[in-house]
């Protein structure tokens, strides 16, 4: 048996992880190779020296102290327990799933293609959509033009006012909020 | 420092309050009603256009500009010097009506007596899903039974909102806990980033959808302007719904699945309870509380960074 083995299997045998065949060749060198030998009676006393220690119950600040100062991706680890995870991974996609395609129906339904779409065929289907089109160019513009002549230039303003005072308290909450704390 | 946020607050609440009466007394036109509807009598005439949003507009007058309804549709007895344009509901022209424009309906059918008048083209584009009648038939329809659609409403928005809660702590668990987390500790500054980003978008996206109704490339933009809006506002509403569930259920050592289910069925009750009485009120409920959740979802970076301890 080489040392660089020996030292491998010395650390498993105080845990009682190697089979005695290989303990047996084990305890073989370490009789014949005294630098081995060295190794292995400074671990059997680094062994009785931790049996003998008394066992010393840690304070309670301990866990919240090192989670305090670990990253934070991985001090929110212990916040999810990993049931919570597993299921909700399952749950989760099933009512993304519900919610988008609950979208998608909606849209088609109110767009009115869906009832229609059966059955038909792409040349009335493509009709339609290009009436729909055409029914919204001719709906928007008078709209638009409406909105602009109602509400004009003091509907921009207040529009323009709203943005601009939305953003400005905006920064100053990002800000307030972004402070590192004193102490 | 708490001081300097809870003044901003306050400055932010009466600068949200002024622009709401603003805008109430820039729409208080003649021929201009939102959430209600509007009759322009006979013999009357509206100096321009004549614009309904959340209601029927009944000309038996003139308007010598559009009639336009949003959310509604155009009756008309009398005369329009424009178009007529419905979008989401019925129109109907009665004989004797006069159209000079075109008659636009976009969501529900026209009814066009042997006596009306189109001059410019009709069109029409049923939607499946129609408007069934204007806001004072909708206040008409018995108390119980718009209480059981709102919670039946309820039930189902905080049921999938629970579910996508759940999904988000198991597929992104350290961000949620983040976003949580945030909610919690900043709650002031989240409020009002997330009132502030919404005063932001009530000033912009206005100005956008103007923009984008001038032409084709409205009919790409919109949607996906609209369906973003609504991701970033459920997402607040569903922050804050977890994030109130752990306040109230953590001294109470609820497991952490019914802390979320009473947090977001507390929202869905704020939000849509209102909207019993007033329909109208169940959208800025949901801004308003959306609000810390939307700005904890922005402080905490998407949940990527933790609150300052």
């Amino acid at each position: 048996m080489r040392c660089r083995t020996a030292r491998r299997l010395m650390s498993l045998a105080m845990d009682r992880r190697i089979p005695r065949e290989e303990e047996s060749r084990l305890l073989e060198h370490v009789e014949r190779c005294p630098r081995c030998r060295e190794t292995w009676a400074a671990m059997l006393r680094a062994e009785s020296l931790l049996k003998g220690a008394p066992l010393l119950e840690p304070p309670p600040t301990l866990v919240p102290g090192v989670l305090a100062r670990l990253p934070s991706r991985r001090r929110s680890i212990a916040v999810v327990p990993p049931a919570w995870r597993r299921t909700g991974r399952v749950v989760g996609i099933a009512a993304g799933a519900v919610a988008v395609g609950a979208l998608i129906a909606v849209v088609l339904l109110v767009a009115g293609w869906w009832p229609t779409f059966f059955g038909r065929t792409p040349e009335a289907w493509l009709g339609g959509l290009r009436d729909s089109l055409r029914a919204w160019l001719h709906a928007t513009r008078p709209v638009a033009q409406a909105l602009w002549d109602i509400f004009g230039l003091t509907g921009l303003l207040l529009a323009a006012g709203l943005a601009l005072g939305g953003a400005a308290l905006g920064v100053a909450f990002w800000r307030l909020g972004n402070r590192r704390p004193r102490g | 420092m708490r001081k300097l946020v809870y003044l901003l607050l306050l400055v932010e609440v009466a600068a949200g309050a002024f622009a709401f009466f603003a805008g109430r007394r820039l729409l208080a036109g003649p021929c201009v009603r939102i959430g209600s509807s509007l009759t322009i009598p006979a013999g009357a005439r509206c100096e321009g256009d004549a614009l309904v949003a959340g209601g029927d507009l009944v000309v038996r007058g003139t308007v010598e500009g559009h009639a336009i309804a949003l959310c509604g549709g155009v009756w008309v007895e009398g005369r329009v010097e424009g178009d007529v344009v419905s979008l989401g509901g019925a129109s109907t022209l009665l004989s004797g009506a006069h159209v000079s424009g075109n008659a636009t309906v976009l969501g529900g059918p026209l009814h066009q007596a042997a006596g009306a008048a189109v001059e410019g083209n009709v069109l029409e584009t049923v939607w499946a899903i129609r408007r069934v009648s204007g806001r004072s038939d909708r206040l008409a329809v018995p108390l119980a039974q718009r209480a059981a659609v709102v919670g039946a409403a309820g039930l189902v928005g905080a049921g999938l909102g629970w579910a996508i809660a759940l999904g988000m702590r198991g597929i992104w668990p350290h961000r949620t806990a983040s976003a949580i987390a945030t909610a919690r500790s900043a709650w002031p500054e989240s409020l009002g980033l997330g009132f502030a980003v919404t005063l932001f978008l009530f000033g912009v996206v206005p100005l956008l959808v103007g923009v984008f109704l001038r032409g084709a490339w409205g009919v790409v933009l919109l949607p996906p302007l609209f369906l973003a809006l609504f991701v970033v506002y459920s997402l607040g509403l569903l922050l804050t719904g977890v994030a109130l569930g752990e306040v109230l259920g953590a001294p109470v050592a609820l497991p952490a699945w019914l802390r979320s289910a009473a947090g977001l069925l507390l929202v869905a009750g704020a939000v849509l309870l209102p909207a019993i009485w007033v329909p109208e009120w169940a959208l800025p409920a949901a801004l308003v509380v959306s609000a810390p959740g939307l700005g904890a979802l922005l402080l905490s970076r998407a949940g990527t960074k933790r609150p300052a301890s």
